[in-house]
């Protein structure tokens, strides 16, 4: 049984992934304690917190902070919790509070391609995956189907099922945008889980247009969602607890944690086994502070691979305003992309991409835009119509191989319970400047056929962060190279767990989630059958 | 010269409208810093008439005008100086010569950020910058009152799934 201090499984972290794993394990008899640090809050707070946010495009701004539990905040001043120590700072936006950084998102929800789980073998950078696509592909469907996801069945990942929801209907935005560009683009749409009709008590989209930072109506899954259905299956779920040291035995077996409530008493908690679901970036801190006598360098992590090998996809965006009216604001915020550039031998010599195409409002972009540029009165009316009508936004989802120099440790500083920060190196290399060079003149393309004027790179060497942090936990068959085996176990642990984006080795071209919760829902089995057989 | 005649005509009115204004008067009672603006006549009647020319509404929504001037006020206890030099400034010939945009002179900086601040709010809602941004208004804001025939603030719902794929 779970009580407040014991259970058979004990998860650190209830986002998407913590969550969908406590909940399976907890249908199939096991006792689940969930330990979240951040508060829980409800959608109908963060809705309103939204609306009153004089940051709206900020997606971290509705999201309350504490500094018991801190994550970064960008505005009204950057809090800089993370302590960048590389070339380029990595602007990580992750939200500690119960369900986690899915709360802001636009649900997309995809498969890798099969080549990217054997990137080494067929094109000779990056890693092999231990595991391959087919071995994913059941739980693929299984989270599809938790989530409700549809899509465009020409992405390139193979299905053994239908998609269990249909997709939401194109925008007049979309269709205009993908009959201008055929033949030579193909747009197609996003794999997202959001609902076409009523689903598991949820709405069907209803064009609010905020998918993030927060859909007002749910009719996208999130980690909230996620994680109230663990508790409706009996998981027991405490916030505001903060853990900050994992305790083992001589053989190194875990056997507790500890954590802190927001009044900094100490609580100890005592499992079989134990899962740390707390985000690519805060799960490296954890073990890193946990370290003892035996494990110097931190826990799991006698390969030092802990916290390295981190990825996103450094991201170059590029706007423009159409030659026809279009508006794009109908509808949800990221509908489809282009996915002809995710695969192909030139892999070999640069970064594989996607191209995303916004169908978020440019109504209050083009208003400050405007503003700035000394627009006033009847006139500052018409442009503000005339371009949002037009303005089409556009970025990339590229992938960064992973280099061991990229990694997270612990920086010198404190937070208000007197826990370490997190620090930061991060740099770009080759392969992703010459993938950026490609996109650039698909970009440029683009716009072309469009008929754009008005057009706007983003700056030229910088990239932005599009928070599908990954490789800080890798899983991997050789203990030397990775920190966790194909099931996220630890290689050094034997009852330690890990979920996560951070377990995957590669980013792929594709939005992490539904890789990573397929994952979790694959270590939830094979927690399952060690409790089974032992 | 023309529309500048009619905008003052229409703060006037717009000012008419405040006083009468049943919404106003319990908004006036309801905080006491918006209480706090009834003796600050002449910035409020300034606000309205620099946002009326600036906005090129001949009436400009009063309940809106009081809580965007509450708010400068707050932020800027001075803005009643700044909107008097304002309004003076875009009384002369040259600023509002060209029909689209604004041509402040080099030695005009502070009138012209303060016009574009005066802007922002009207259109995006929001008053001051960095730490001191306030939110005052969303939905009724003018940027997205002037696309409400084809789009929804973000956040508000379009309407039935699908509805979206029609040419607007």
């Amino acid at each position: 049984m779970t009580t407040k201090n014991s259970a058979d499984v004990c998860v650190i972290g209830g986002g998407i992934c913590g969550a969908l794993l406590a909940r399976k394990l907890s249908l199939a008899g096991q006792s689940v304690l969930m330990l979240e640090s951040g508060p829980r809050v409800g959608r109908g707070e963060l809705v309103e917190r939204y609306r009153h946010s004089a940051f709206k495009s900020d997606f971290m701004a509705p999201y309350p902070f504490s500094e018991m539990s801190p994550h970064p905040v960008f505005t009204p001043e950057a809090n800089k919790y993370i302590e960048q120590a590389g070339p380029h700072a990595f602007q990580a936006q992750y939200i500690r509070m119960l369900g986690g950084t899915s709360w802001h998102w636009a649900a997309q929800m995809w498969r890798y391609l099969p080549s990217d789980f054997k990137t080494q073998s067929l094109y000779g950078v990056g890693k092999d995956w231990p595991i391959s696509y087919d071995d994913l592909e059941p739980y693929y469907y299984e989270a599809e189907v938790i989530s409700g996801v549809g899509g465009s069945t020409e992405t390139g990942s193979p299905r053994s099922q239908p998609f269990p929801m249909e997709p939401v209907p194109a925008s007049y935005f979309q269709q205009r945008v993908t009959d201008r560009l055929a033949p030579d683009f193909k747009v197609l749409d996003d794999c997202t889980a959001r609902n076409s009709r009523s689903f598991d008590g949820r709405p069907a989209c209803c064009g609010n247009n905020n998918c993030m930072p927060v859909c007002p109506i749910d009719a996208q899954y999130h980690g909230g969602i996620a994680a109230t259905s663990a508790e409706k299956a009996g998981v027991h779920t405490i916030t505001e607890a903060v853990v900050y040291k994992l305790e083992h035995d001589d053989q190194g077996a875990i056997t507790a944690v500890n954590y802190y409530d927001w009044n900094k008493t100490s609580h100890r908690v005592t499992a079989k086994t134990f899962v740390i679901a707390a985000n690519a970036i805060e799960s490296v801190k954890l073990l890193l502070m946990s370290a003892t006598p035996q494990f110097p360098n931190g826990l799991a992590n006698r390969s030092d691979q802990m916290g390295r090998n981190l990825c996103d996809h450094p991201a170059i965006g590029v706007t423009f305003d159409m030659d026809e009216p279009v508006w794009p604001g109908r509808g949800p915020v990221s509908p489809c992309s282009i996915g002809q550039f995710r695969d192909g031998d030139f892999r070999r010599e640069h970064a594989p991409f996607r191209i995303d195409i916004s169908n978020a409002s440019q109504v209050a972009s083009v208003t400050k835009e405007l503003i700035g540029a000394g627009y006033y009165g009847v006139k500052l009316e018409g442009a503000i119509r005339d371009r949002a009508s037009r303005r089409v936004s556009i970025k990339n989802a590229l992938e960064q191989l992973p280099d061991p120099d990229n990694r997270v440790t612990l920086s010198d500083k404190k937070d208000a319970l007197g826990l370490p920060t997190p620090r930061i190196f991060w740099d770009i290399d080759d392969y992703v400047k010459k993938g950026t060079v490609e996109t650039r003149k698909r970009y440029d393309e683009i716009a072309k056929q469009l008929g754009a004027t008005n057009v706007k790179h983003s700056k030229e060497g910088a990239f932005s962060n599009r928070q599908h942090i990954t490789g800080t936990l890798s899983m991997g068959k050789d203990e030397a190279t990775s920190v966790t085996d194909p099931f996220g176990r630890a290689h050094d642990h034997a009852n330690l767990y890990m979920v996560g984006t951070g377990v995957m080795p590669t980013v792929g071209t594709c939005n992490v989630t539904l890789t990573a919760v397929a994952l979790a829902l694959r270590t939830a089995d094979k927690i399952l059958s060690e409790a089974r057989h032992g | 010269m023309q529309s500048k005649l009619v905008s003052r005509r229409g703060a006037l009115k717009a000012l008419g409208a405040l006083a009468l204004s049943g919404v106003a008067s319990q908004l006036l009672l309801s905080t006491r810093a918006v209480a706090a603006l009834v003796p600050a006549g002449q910035g409020l009647h300034d606000f309205i008439a620099v946002s009326s020319t600036l906005t090129g509404k001949a009436e400009v929504n009063p309940t809106l005008a009081l809580a965007l001037y509450g708010a400068f006020l707050k932020s800027s206890p001075e803005i009643d100086d700044a909107l008097a030099r304002l309004k003076t400034t875009l009384l002369g010939a040259d600023v509002l010569a060209q029909e689209d945009k604004t041509a402040f002179a080099e030695a005009q900086k502070a009138e012209q950020a303060l016009s574009q601040a005066i802007l922002q709010a009207w259109y995006l809602g929001v008053v001051g910058k960095g730490k001191k941004s306030v939110c005052v208004a969303y939905a009724d804001t003018l940027s997205n009152q002037v696309v409400a025939d084809v789009l929804v603030p973000p956040s508000f719902s379009y309407g039935p799934c699908g509805s979206w794929s029609a040419k607007p």
